[in-house]
């Protein structure tokens, strides 16, 4: 008994420690930060927490990216994402593109071989393919095929799964006929969903095939051991086709959901690389840490939706009041530690590509807020009879909520608007959103590759997300005119535009953009930021040499 | 006594019938499915997996489907788990929840009976006082407070154990949640023992044999003792059956693949399969427990036998 109350005390008394150490801004004496690197380093073995356990460890199921953490170690696909996050061959070694864009060809690698050592041919990105969309898979990463010629009427039971517009008219050459032109196909080719899979294994296990023992795989590394929400321990793989280049001998992912917790492993000396860590901690850790911690932008946007179908938000002047009277550098610095970056466009800048900023980007917060109010009044509101309604937001955890106070203080204070906060549970939420109940709720979009097209998708007439109805003429010309040209410069003009229309018509309230944050040691070496958040661990390495 | 058993055990099916159809029909009348994401599937490939997981038939038939699957042992695929079966991860998850929800109530009784044996004999003294505020402690700061605690101390400040991770059920990996797990039984066992003891040493029986001589080693352990477990066996039952399901907090702060993880998040995922498997299994083992509990009282107490 004894020794339990004193635990309990010490405990409290530490944990008062820090919690002062963090409102002070003083080093909190309980913290003891790991300087010097561990036994696991000169094993040259990587520990990785990840946010959830992934739900498969099947690259034709992979819809998460907890699962695509994992799976981009295990598998490899046609190409693949460099540390720095640009595209590079991988299986295929190169690939063609027929003058009018709908033929695709790629030559696949000669040498490279599954981990059984038996050779990847072209037959199994076939095979893979075809599994995906066969409505007996029952895959939700279907849709990623929809590119592909017949995907979607294959998916839905229409055709047989060897329509698919996906031949191997070799041994190494898999031609691929697309529905449209799709210049971000190749980046569409780094979803797992379209990594080849050994037919011979899954033929002869079925779904199991995917278990520890039974996998075969073309990645860095193998399948060791793996606990569904527990620890998935990986070994490098001797038979890959580049496996000189890869520098460390084991990989482990520990999922741990709770930020706080994942903070603490890596506080502990647990893992050397974490997927995150608590806002409210931010600056703690940056005391405690400095560069270990590493933000770099991410590909999502937070927004709110309006519809745009029926009243109060059938008015433009209204949506773009609402949008003027948000101060986001306010925000995202004082209440969001910059962690978050403040968004005015629909896309995050990324790969070349520069979102067309609104011009009010550069008038001062009086002059925003007048105009915000000018508007206001002319779509018929006023002190007398001011704006109410609610703001729909699916559950989290506080810090959304701080935001969403935050953000109807503004309107409240800039135009006196009465915007109350309406929370849901999650998939109550997402029910809601997409019958169109709400007026105005909460949206986020992660893009699927780095092309503004994932993002602009959204804001398409009969596009599944278009929760608030916009509809837009000269909108749907653009993307489509965007979508089907073979001209990159031309397709960047044509975003850009669309995205100028989305800003005029105020389309929907952009917030702020994610950006990535994770902790990460000194002595993990390789690690580059990129705009999708991928690090394959193939691109990894540890050293005892430790450079800050 | 095996009729009492057998007549218990039959008594248990209608009563977990209840607990099917109730958990089946509150799940599906719950809002959203469990193919929902933010990323809305197309039309046609959402209808082919609902097609795949039975989701397009009428809740009835979808009802009936399941009890006959549960009749013959199979809960179902998981939803959310796509490569496993409902059954696959109960039987990875549960040996976790076991070996922690035992080991912290072999724990909490090591602890929390000498501490309430102590607290009555000693009443009113120093020992009782400090034996009461432990345990007022332990009831009133929840495991989500006590864990991340001890972690902050004994993992993150003296490194002596890991902060988390279930590690094959290593000692040191299991010292930390097995710890948090059972303080705040070891205050209501104390708690519970110190009041049930004060009441039998109170009692007749109890006075007669002090009078007559007896040892007083010899009363405690024979007379006062054995009468006063009765209310600890009967809160035993319920409580094992909590200390292996209900560790949710525990699993999350430690990152444990136990099945208290399973169902939370299969709520909020509408895993319908995995939250009745899981629901299932607590009520078969609430059943048992009782059960258990009322078997050993009657060993205890010859009044209470059938």
């Amino acid at each position: 008994m004894i020794p339990a109350v004193r635990v309990l005390c010490s405990a409290l008394v530490l944990s008062a420690l820090a919690l002062s150490g963090c409102s002070h801004s003083s080093a909190p004496a309980a913290l003891n930060v790991v300087e010097a690197p561990g036994p696991n380093v000169a094993e040259a073995h990587l520990r990785r927490q990840i946010d959830q356990a992934p739900r498969t460890l099947d690259p034709g199921l992979s819809v998460e990216v907890p699962a695509q953490r994992v799976i981009d170690d295990l598998f490899e696909g046609l190409v693949r994402l460099d540390p720095a996050g640009q595209l590079i061959p991988a299986l295929a070694s190169r690939w063609e593109i027929s003058a009018d864009q709908l033929q695709w060809t790629f030559q696949l690698r000669t040498d490279a071989r599954w981990s059984d050592d038996s050779p990847i041919t072209a037959h199994d990105v076939v095979f893979a393919w075809r599994r995906v969309v066969d409505p007996a898979t029952a895959s939700q990463a279907a849709q990623m095929l929809a590119p592909v010629r017949n995907a979607l009427q294959i998916a839905g039971g229409r055709l047989p799964p060897d329509q698919l517009g996906v031949q191997a008219t070799d041994a190494h050459t898999v031609v691929v006929q697309l529905v449209a032109p799709t210049g971000w196909f190749a980046y569409q080719l780094t979803n797992n969903s379209l990594y080849p899979v050994p037919e011979h294994v899954v033929r002869q296990h079925g779904a199991g095939w995917v278990k520890p023992g039974v996998m075969v795989s073309n990645g860095a590394f193998v399948l060791e051991e793996a606990r569904i929400n527990g620890a998935i321990h990986l070994v490098r793989n001797t038979r890959y086709r580049d496996a000189a280049a890869v520098k460390l001998q084991r990989v482990t992912y520990y999922p741990v959901s709770d930020r706080a917790a994942a903070a603490s492993r890596y506080l502990a000396g647990d893992v050397d690389v974490t997927d995150g860590f608590p806002i409210e901690d931010i600056e703690l850790l940056s005391q405690q840490l400095g560069s270990q911690l590493k933000l770099a932008p991410y590909l999502g946007t937070v927004m709110f939706g309006m519809n745009q179908t029926r009243p109060p938000f059938n008015s433009a002047a209204l949506r773009m009041a609402l949008t003027l009277a948000i101060d986001r550098d306010v925000l995202t610095t004082k209440l969001l530690h910059d962690l978050y970056l403040p968004a005015y466009t629909l896309v995050p800048a990324n790969g070349g590509y520069e979102p067309p900023l609104p011009e009010w980007v550069q008038w001062t917060a009086d002059q925003r807020h007048a105009r915000a109010r000018q508007l206001y009044a002319q779509a018929g509101y006023s002190a007398a009879h001011p704006l109410q309604v609610d703001l729909s937001y699916p559950t989290s955890g506080p810090d959304t909520r701080r935001v969403l106070e935050a953000l109807t203080a503004m309107w409240q204070v800039n135009l006196g608007a009465e915007v109350r906060l309406a929370n849901e549970e999650w998939r109550v939420h997402q029910q809601n959103r997409l019958l169109s109940v709400h007026a105005l709720f909460w949206n986020a979009w992660i893009g699927d590759y780095p092309d503004p097209q994932t993002f602009l998708d959204l804001y398409r007439v009969g596009s599944p997300q278009n929760h608030g109805k916009y509809n837009n003429a000269n909108y749907e010309r653009l993307i489509a005119f965007g979508s089907a040209t073979g001209d990159a410069q031309q397709r960047t003009q044509a975003w850009q535009q669309a995205e100028s229309q989305l800003n005029a018509d105020a389309a929907f309230i952009p917030v702020y953009y994610y950006q990535s944050r994770h902790l990460i040691r000194p002595w993990v070496q390789g690690w580059q930021g990129n705009i999708t958040d991928r690090h394959l661990s193939r691109d990894l390495w540890l050293s005892t040499q430790v450079s800050q | 006594m095996l009729g009492f058993i057998g007549k218990r055990l039959l008594v248990a099916i209608p009563t977990l019938l209840v607990i099917i159809t109730l958990a089946f029909a509150l799940l599906h009348a719950a809002p959203g499915g469990p193919f929902d994401s933010d990323k809305v599937l197309v039309p046609e490939i959402r209808a082919a997996i609902e097609a795949r997981y039975h989701l397009d038939e009428s809740v009835p038939m979808q009802y009936l489907r399941y009890l006959g699957g549960v009749v013959r042992g199979d809960f179902g695929p998981s939803f959310q788990y796509q490569d496993s079966s409902v059954n696959d991860l109960i039987a990875q998850g549960l040996p976790i929840d076991l070996t922690i929800g035992l080991l912290a109530m072999g724990l909490a009784l090591l602890i929390g009976v000498p501490l309430g044996v102590l607290a009555a004999l000693r009443r009113n003294t120093v020992w009782d006082r400090a034996a009461s505020a432990i345990a007022l402690l332990g009831i009133s700061v929840p495991t989500y407070v006590t864990a991340p605690l001890l972690v902050l101390l004994f993992a993150v400040s003296l490194r002596w154990l890991p902060a988390g991770d279930w590690g094959e059920g290593a000692l040191r990996n299991l010292v930390l949640p097995v710890v948090a797990l059972s303080l705040p039984y070891v205050a209501y066992i104390a708690r519970l023992l110190r009041a049930s003891l004060l009441d039998v040493l109170h009692t007749p029986w109890v006075r007669t044999a002090r009078a007559k001589g007896m040892p007083w080693r010899t009363v405690l352990l024979r007379h006062a003792l054995r009468p006063a477990l009765l209310p600890l066996v009967a809160f035993l039952g319920p409580a094992t059956v909590g200390v292996i399901t209900g560790s949710i907090a525990i699993e999350t702060v430690f990152g444990l693949p136990g099945i208290g993880r399973f169902f939370v998040d299969g709520a909020f995922n509408r895993d319908y399969t995995v939250v009745m498997g899981v629901t299932i299994l607590y009520g078969v083992l609430i059943v048992l427990a009782n059960l258990l509990a009322d078997v050993v009282q009657a060993l205890l107490d010859p009044r209470m036998r059938p």
